[in-house]
């Protein structure tokens, strides 16, 4: 068979699967299982199957994210969360879709120091999204910000994809670290300025409400009890891995459990509570683990018939313009992100790309950097995105997957444009690892 | 017949609340780690290793009280729209495709763990333990998947099928 | 006769990886010793089946022919690294030897044909470690958390130190943020390429194991070879196994050079320091050696090294 045959059949037959209803995990393990049948010659393959399973999710790299789930389940059903946002409307209430850009800036930060979009994305789609449903946010309001806060987490430094990016590369980590700073920070001020300016022009996005007038003596004294402790945490998680005191894996795990004490010291704990936090934890994690028990399967099988190399050694062959090519090979690792898991895309097309940017004297900095960009977007693009899936996972079941594909397109768009600028003016990426030497 | 079906959703139930005390399990043992390492200044080496391992049994031990409650991620472009009849006719034939493969994997699954155990493998990281442990939950938890897809299948054909449902811990 | 086409994969991706340019190397010297007769294409890396996944996948015939690092077998073969601790030239001694055929037989037990361990010459290439504390002798290392490799962990915990797991791509941000004083790695594999020498003060001059890298073939495919292609991939062995030891002394000198350049510090173990510590890491493997081989291999293994 030749490679675009097997890309045929491997997507139209998951896309069968997935339209008549079978649950994702379950669709890539079918389609996985007929793959291996006939690339790794009969049911002996099958054993591998089983064991590329267990590998999928057997590692503790995965481990933050049922962390961070529960973190923000107890968060929501202690009702800490809710308390946090109260104080803040006091303050803030009168700016549009607060709620919204609220998400972009602890997305930002939280999945930006620990690395976990999906982690980012649990956490906030567990906390945050019941809140902004209650005061009446648009879907697309409540369901983009939090996917694109998720995606910015492999973005803003430190990032453990740039890493693995710039070591394949063999390119200096350190400068590629810096170099997405700049690009990072930018796409969470679009990404701000495009929810305020949607819901300024159409408030019902966002629905602004009266916020009663609260005395400043009590707002302060509120900030003090209900917002400072929690924000604490989450600063807590973030200095622990800052400073080198836990490692991401820990850190997680310490943030859930000092949110426990936390919702104790307010006398919120109790059986009820904590068993409805661990059941939608648990649920959650499991949805999102088993998807990843198929998903990695799948991209070892495009990769093993051939159809991620054949892919982009097509792109890089035409005889076209630089930049065109340049184009092209973004394209590809974009198409690749819409099915394939990031670091499978990196490991796949650097090698093949470097010689291409080496000859055309490209500095691969600056490549890498927009790969960066393009590969964070890889989560939240249709059909298949982690980010996604896992908003699927946490949100009420009146939200389809239609409604998330469509709350994500915005922000996409938003990253193709940054794209494009940092294409048009290399400057923006280039300006401050320049300024190292 | 129901004594049966008492037993199943017993165990179902079972299972999802072993998954939930392994998901507590993880984060009070890397809090001992973490805890230790700040008294005693020595970690505990293992913690790592066994967390990963606990997903896997999480995972597979309390899949099927997702599917139960209907909570798998599932790309829902079709299902939301169609009319009942439809609606229900897919059901049926994405649950018996469902309990097709999850039978196939629980077989497979099991001659995987015989033929790790027979060929002796280890898996050599921080701690060295047979890789049986870790495969083993992933036959029996296909298995029960196996089940619940054709108890969906039949609710399905019977009409009986509501799929708006919050998973609980019911025990 | 028709001509064989074998299949490849690795631990490391060829090209960025300078240990993974030893299987690049056999896959040559076949295809160019056995034109028309065998052929070995390259499916992939860690990207086509889970890098510790790819021993048992071998076993399973999913693919023909595998390179990595000698000590992925741990969990098949058990024992099966022990040319670790071996102070020959080429570590197994090459085809023929009797350390190589004991290890070809050791392997064809557990459905594996034994390839080759090929690696720099004793104390070229082998794991160092890399610290942000002066480290002068073994004591030194008392209390400090180390992030571990597989191989390295009995040697770590005889220390008293403590060990960290972290996958590679982690190990910039822990040692840059203090997450762990130290971790081990070959030198020659492609340290710069990871950007440790920018945040990372000390490499310690003090070689451990052998390191390198391990070739290794699916026992039924090598059976149902003929002896004629045998002979070529045996043959191939040969090449890549003298391939190793320049090509790991001129990476890690190439390496050592960057390092230095970036401002790390090579510290110098004393003779006697380095005789202690040479014995405690070896003693701490050979323990382990001793736990997962039976009293029959041990006696053998033991003779086959030259320890007592
Ligand atoms: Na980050
Ligand atoms: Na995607």
């Amino acid at each position: 068979m030749e490679w675009w045959q097997f890309l045929l059949a491997f997507f139209s037959g998951l896309g069968i699967l997935l339209i008549i209803g079978l649950p994702v995990a379950f669709a890539f393990l079918l389609v996985n299982m007929v793959g291996v049948y006939f690339l790794w010659g009969g049911t002996s393959g099958f054993n591998q199957i089983v064991m590329s399973i267990e590998s999928s999710i057997s590692t503790f790299v995965l481990v933050p994210i049922p962390m961070f789930v529960l973190m923000g389940a107890i968060m929501f059903h202690s009702g800490i969360a809710r308390k946090m946002i109260d104080v803040l409307d006091h303050w803030i209430g009168f700016v549009a879709g607060r709620l919204a850009v609220l998400a972009i800036t602890t997305g930002a930060v939280l999945g930006a120091l620990t690395g976990v979009a999906m982690g980012s994305v649990a956490i906030l789609g567990s906390a945050l999204l019941p809140e902004m449903r209650e005061r009446a946010y648009a879907k697309s309001m409540t369901l983009g910000p939090i996917l694109a806060s998720g995606s910015l987490a492999i973005l803003i430094p430190p990032s453990t994809l740039a890493i693995v990016l710039a070591s394949l590369g063999g390119f200096s980590v350190a400068k590629i670290l810096v170099a997405i700073v700049v690009p990072g920070l930018l796409l969470a001020v679009m990404y701000a300025t495009y929810i305020v300016l949607r819901c300024v022009l159409n408030p019902k996005l966002a629905p602004a409400y009266q916020v009663p007038q609260v005395p400043m003596s009590q707002r302060l004294k509120e900030t003090f009890i209900h917002l400072i402790p929690p924000v604490s945490i989450i600063v807590f998680v973030i200095l622990a891995i800052f400073y080198g005191v836990a490692t991401p894996t820990e850190a997680a795990a310490l943030g859930a459990f000092v949110t426990c004490i936390l919702a104790g010291l307010y006398g919120y704990l109790n059986w009820k509570m904590m068993r409805t936090s661990i059941a939608s934890a648990t649920s959650l994690s499991i949805m999102v683990l088993i998807i990843l028990t198929g998903s990695a399967g799948f991209s070892q099988l495009l990769s093993f018939a051939g159809v991620t190399t054949a892919i982009t050694n097509f792109a890089t062959d035409l005889p076209v313009h630089p930049i065109i090519l340049l184009i092209l090979m973004q394209l590809v690792v974009m198409f690749l992100g819409m099915f394939l898991e990031q670091t499978s895309i990196v490991l796949v097309t650097v090698p093949i790309f470097l010689p291409i940017i080496n000859a055309l004297g490209w500095d691969p900095i600056w490549f890498g950097t927009i790969m960066m960009l393009n590969l964070e977007m890889a989560t939240i693009t249709p059909p298949f995105g982690l980010s996604l899936f896992v908003m699927k996972g946490i949100a009420p079941p009146d939200v389809t997957i239609g409604d998330i594909y469509k709350a994500a397109v915005p922000f996409i768009l938003i990253n193709i444009l940054l794209m494009a600028l940092m294409i048009a003016f290399p400057q923006i990426v280039l300006g401050l690892p320049n300024m190292m030497n | 017949m129901q004594l049966l079906e008492k037993f199943f959703t017993w165990i179902v139930n079972f299972f999802a609340v072993l998954a939930g005390l392994l998901l507590v399990a993880i984060m009070l043992a890397t809090v001992f780690k973490v805890g230790l390492r700040g008294v005693a200044g020595r970690g505990i080496i293992g913690i790592d290793q066994l967390s990963g391992t606990a997903m896997v049994y999480m995972t597979f031990l309390g899949g099927v009280w997702v599917l139960r409650h209907n909570a798998h991620v599932t790309v829902d472009l079709v299902l939301s729209g169609a009319r009942t009849a439809v609606r229900r006719n897919l059901i049926v034939l994405n649950s018996v495709v469902g309990a097709i493969i999850c039978f196939v994997v629980s077989y497979y699954g099991f001659v995987a763990v015989q033929t790790s155990l027979a060929r002796g493998i280890m898996v050599v990281q921080e701690l060295e333990i047979p890789r049986a442990i870790g495969l083993f939950p992933i036959p029996v938890g296909a298995l029960l998947l196996g089940i619940e897809f054709v108890r969906r299948a039949l609710a399905a054909h019977r009409g009986a099928f509501d799929d708006e449902q919050e998973p609980k811990l019911e025990a | 006769q028709e001509k064989v086409t074998l299949r490849m994969v690795g631990a490391f991706p060829i090209g960025p990886s300078p240990t993974a340019e030893i299987g690049n190397k056999f896959m040559e010297a076949v295809n160019r010793l056995g034109e028309g007769k065998v052929e070995i294409r390259y499916l992939g890396a860690s990207d086509v089946v889970p890098t510790f996944d790819q021993p048992e996948a071998l076993v399973n015939g999913v693919f023909d022919v595998w390179y990595g690092a000698p000590n992925y077998w741990a969990g098949v073969v058990p024992g099966g690294d022990f040319t670790e601790l071996s102070d020959l030239k080429v570590p197994d001694g090459g085809p023929g030897s009797e350390i190589y055929e004991y290890l070809v037989d050791m392997f064809a037990g557990k459905g594996v044909r034994y390839l080759a361990h090929a690696a720099g010459d004793v104390g070229v290439g082998t794991h160092k470690l890399s610290t942000n504390f002066q480290v002068e002798s073994v004591e030194d290392l008392q209390g400090k958390k180390i992030r571990v490799a597989p191989l390295l962990r009995h040697f770590v915990e005889a220390v008293g130190a403590e060990p960290i797991t972290l996958p590679p791509s982690d190990i910039f941000l822990a040692i840059d943020r203090g997450t762990v004083d130290g971790f081990t790695w070959p030198v020659a594999d492609g340290y710069t390429n990871n950007g440790w020498e920018e945040v990372t003060e000390y490499l310690v001059d003090q070689p451990m194991y052998r390191s390198g890298a391990g070739l290794a073939m699916n026992l039924d495919k090598w059976e149902s070879l003929s002896p004629e292609v045998q002979d070529i991939l045996t043959e191939a062995v040969v090449e890549a196994q003298t391939f190793a030891q320049d090509w790991f002394l001129k990476n890690e000198q190439e390496q050592i050079e960057k390092m230095k350049a970036a401002g790390m510090e090579i510290l110098p173990i004393s003779e006697e320091e380095s005789e202690k510590w040479t014995e405690i890491a070896n003693d701490a493997l050979w323990e382990y050696y001793q736990e997962v081989l039976s009293e029959d291999q041990i006696s053998e293994v033991s003779r086959l090294l030259g320890r007592e």
